[in-house]
Order: structure tokens, then sequence, then C-alpha cells
């Protein structure tokens, strides 16, 4: 593994250097044993696995970023515009406070809980809370469109809500009123689409709601607000601050970047709870939800897994 | 002062030993090219993955993603007139350490000085390699700050100057610590005398 075993020890001193042209860095260890210490240093190369979530993790954050400058830039670039006139000096000063926010952000995150229960699932809690951010930020730049029905077209079939909570279904193309469809459930609050477009988008509060327990409780906060990424019409702004809000619940993990059973790739998080996982395959470039799995890790029904597949959602004014 | 020769040698770990390039893909990240960062996780992740493996073998993946991670968030933090890219990376990697052996609450009783260089796990790594005895105990009673820079420089094949980086210390000091251990090593190591008296001189019970 080194490349100093053929270097000498002599047991010379930091003095003989120019004498000898022994290289610096066998002088810097020039100690009886130097070579049987590098040698106690060596360890196996990191897994193809490991290399693989370290890189997905950074091109989930630089194209969370890109998605969220470029958006920022057809929004009037706001944030850009007062450095022009700033001097040098000032122009790093703000540099260094964006940097301080942002490591300010991944501390109060981590903070949220009270008192830390496992390192591991601590460690990958703080690059999900990165990742939920980043992606808060893309969200919030999505465009705003609205229409008579709420469209939602998974692999199973595409599937219509009316203002009024009517569910519909397209079977061989034809529509099938299906009644009404429940209310989303957020914490202690039930949702038609009415009370969801005067739902709050301040993260804070949102997280607040998504903490109070559920009922039924089987339903996870997890569960709870990709129910409303995923699957409601809620605004691009509700969307942000929902992303926000799960950055800081605890035990949300980033798993990297994976493809979806479509082939789709995008950004996975789960959240594990005593006898279910839950998985979700966010676009990291639009902040979609790509898929949803739930799969039962212990009970009765152990093994067994939903996943929903969403190909498509949006406003369209027709049924089919 | 000799050329640093390390420039001819190659690395082990794969990394590339002329930071110029890396210097400029860090300062164009953090200028807004967020995809310059990308090839640095590529350069730079073997050698940071034996840092943690070589302190913290069991969380050693979880570590390398974070440090990524909170290197692309600090970015803008690195000053490529104060360092190299590589003796960056490698503090940010040293506090993502520090952070998790904080959690962990299995830092070493230093109070008031955050030193990482958590002992048991080097130490069962040196038995493990059947170092020789005498030697794992010399290091064992190196000051733990002395024996962080030997570390860098020797296992991480660090220049002085990127663990001075590293550990947040300017390049005289860790300079000053690196000679200080090897005369340690060498007054304990030295086949002739008795190596307890030298121990007593020093006084180190680190």
């Amino acid at each position: 593994m080194n490349t100093y075993d053929d270097v000498e020890r002599t047991g010379m001193s930091t003095q003989d250097v120019e004498e000898t042209g022994m290289s610096e860095r066998a002088v810097l260890l020039d100690f009886p044993g130097a070579d049987d210490l590098m040698a106690a240093g060596r360890v196996e190369p990191p897994s193809a696995q490991a290399l693989a979530r370290a890189l997905a993790g950074i091109e989930a954050a630089v194209a969370a970023q890109e998605a969220g400058h470029a958006a920022g830039r057809k929004k009037g670039a706001v944030a850009t515009a007062p450095l022009r006139g700033m001097s040098g000096r000032r122009r790093a000063l703000v540099g260094l406070f964006t940097a301080a926010a942002v490591a300010a952000g991944v501390a109060t995150y981590t903070n949220t809980g009270e008192t830390p229960t496992g390192t591991r699932s601590e460690t990958r809690a703080d690059t999900a809370s990165v990742f939920l951010n980043d992606i808060s930020t893309v969200a919030a730049t999505q465009s705003l469109s609205s229409g008579k029905y709420w469209k939602t077209h998974l692999t199973v079939g595409d599937s219509y809500l009316s203002k009024s909570m009517d569910f519909y279904v397209v079977n061989d193309g034809k529509a099938y009123k299906k009644g009404r469809q429940p209310d989303w459930q957020l914490g202690p609050k039930d949702l038609d689409w009415k009370a969801l477009n005067q739902l709050t988008t301040d993260p804070a509060k949102l997280l607040q709601l998504l903490q109070t327990p559920p009922r039924p409780k089987s339903i996870s906060p997890f569960d709870q607000a990709l129910t409303l990424l995923g699957g409601s019409p809620a605004s691009p702004k509700l969307r942000a601050g929902l992303f926000k809000a799960m950055a800081g619940l605890k035990g949300v993990t980033l798993v990297g970047t994976v493809k979806d059973s479509t082939g789709r790739s995008g950004t996975a998080l789960e959240f594990a709870e005593a006898k279910s996982i839950g998985r979700v395959i966010v676009d990291p470039k639009t902040s979609s939800i790509l898929e949803y799995t739930f799969t039962w890790t212990a009970g009765a029904s152990k093994g067994k897994a939903t996943h929903q597949t969403y190909l498509s959602v949006g406003f369209t004014d027709k049924i089919g | 002062m000799k050329p640093d020769t390390r420039q001819h040698e190659e690395r082990s770990d794969g990394a590339p030993s002329r930071d110029g390039g890396s210097d400029a893909q860090l300062t164009r990240s953090a200028a807004g090219d967020a995809a310059a960062f990308t090839p640095l996780v590529q350069a730079y992740s073997p050698a940071l993955h034996g840092y943690f493996a070589r302190r913290m073998p069991g969380a050693a993946d979880d570590l390398l993603a974070e440090a990524w991670l909170q290197a692309f968030a600090a970015r803008r933090t690195f000053d490529p007139s104060r360092g190299s890219a590589r003796g960056w990376l490698f503090g940010v990697a040293r506090n993502v350490l520090a952070q998790h052996l904080r959690r962990a609450g299995r830092q070493e009783a230093v109070p008031g000085v955050e030193i990482t260089d958590p002992w048991q796990a080097v130490d069962q790594r040196l038995d493990a390699a059947a170092l020789a005895p005498a030697l794992r105990r010399a290091l064992a009673e190196l000051p733990v700050e002395e024996r962080e820079v030997l570390l860098l420089v020797s296992w991480e094949q660090l220049t002085p100057a990127e663990a001075a980086a590293a550990v947040g210390i300017p390049a005289g000091t860790a300079r000053s610590r690196l000679h200080r251990a090897r005369g340690r090593l060498r007054d304990r190591l030295a086949p002739t005398g008795p190596a307890g008296r030298h121990l007593s001189v020093t006084g180190d019970m680190a």
C-alpha cells in the first residue's frame, strides 16, 4: 500500500535531510516502527455501495441546488442583484453567512428531538434534513395552477377528485363515480380540498401538526406528509412547507439515488416505525413524488408491501 | 526546505497528488457551479473513507456520506489562499467524526479539548495488525494532540500543512507537534537505554 517502503530507515535527524536527499515524508516519519505503523493503517477501500451512496447524496444536493437556482433566476433573482454593488469584502461576508446559515440549519434540525437515540440514524437523519430543505426550495418554485379536478395518474390507473371531494376512477375509457374520498389527515386535523387551501404553509406549524398524535394511530407523520405531497392539490407553497417540516421529523433517513419500478431515477427517503417502513422516491429536479412503498416489517402482515407509483399528477378541467 | 517530493510519488489512495485542480473545482462549486463539486467526491472518497474506517470502522459508510453533504453545504467557506482542498476536506471529516463521537458519548475524556483520535478504536486496529507492543504502548502514551497529527501524516498521508488545516492549527504548530512526537517515539523505542526512564523524563501520560 505505501510507496515509502523502500526508504531506508537510518535513525537520522531532521537536519540530515539536505545531505541525504531523503524524501520529506520519510523525514517526517523518521522514528523506529514508522513503517509498521503505516502498515497497521491499511484498510479495505470503500465498497461500491458506500461510494454510490456518497455520490448519490451529493448529486441530489447539487440537483436540488441547481433546480432552486434556475427557479430563482426565473423569479427575478432577488437575492443576487444587490451583491453587484458590494465590495469584495462584503461579498465574502455574505458568502460566509450563507454557509453559516446552511450549517445552522443542519444543526437546528439535528437538535429538534429530545435525547439522541442511535448514532447511526442520527447521522443519516442529518443528511435527510439537508436534502429535504433543498427540495423544499425546489417545491416552492413550481408554478401554481388550478382546475376543476385533481388528476392522479398511477401505474394502476387514473383517478379524479372534484373540489367537493367526489372521487372518480376511469376504467376502459369510462368514468365511474366512487363516492366521496376521505379527508386528508394532518395530525388532529381532517382536511377537505377547501381546508387544504386554507392550511398554514409555515413549516414550524406544519411540523407541530404532524407531531400531534393522529387518529388512527397507524398513520405516521411521514405517511401523512407524503399523502399530501403526492396525492393532493397542495399548493407549491404548502408543499415547500411540508418538505421543510419533514426535515424536522426524527427518524427520516436518506437512502440515496434509486430507480423506481418504472425505471425513473430519484432520491429515496425512509421512515421506519416499529412494525413498518415507508419509503418515498422524490424527483430532485421537480420535487414530485415518484413512488411510495409501505412495507410491514413485523406482525401478521409482515413482508406485505403496497406500492403507489405516480406517473403524473395535476389539475384538469374534465374527466377522461 | 526541500520541495515536497510527495508530489512525484503516487498516492496509495488514488487521490490526486496535486491539489490545484481540486482547489479550482471546490472554488468553482462555491461560486455557483454546484456540479463542479461532484468530481471531488470521486477523487477523495477513498481517502476520506479510510480516515473514518481507521477510527470508527462500524460507521465509516455513514460518516463518509455525511461528510460530503456537510462539505457541500459549507463549500463557500473554503479559501484556497489558506490551504489545499485536501486539508480542508479532512477538516470537514474531522468535524463529522467529532460530532459522531459527541453524540455517541464515546469521546475521550479530554475536558475542553476536542481531539478526534478515538484511541480505543485505533489501538484495537494496532493490536489486530500485531504492531510491536512497545510501539503500541509508546503511541498510547503520546499526548493526544501530537498523536493526532502523527496519524494524519502517517495514515492519511497529509503534509504537515494539510494536517494543520484539518485540525485547525497553524502549520508551524503541526510541525512542532510532529517533531515532539517523533522525539518521544525515538526516545521510547531507541534500541539502547531503558525506555522506562525516558518515559518518566518526558512525563507524558496522555
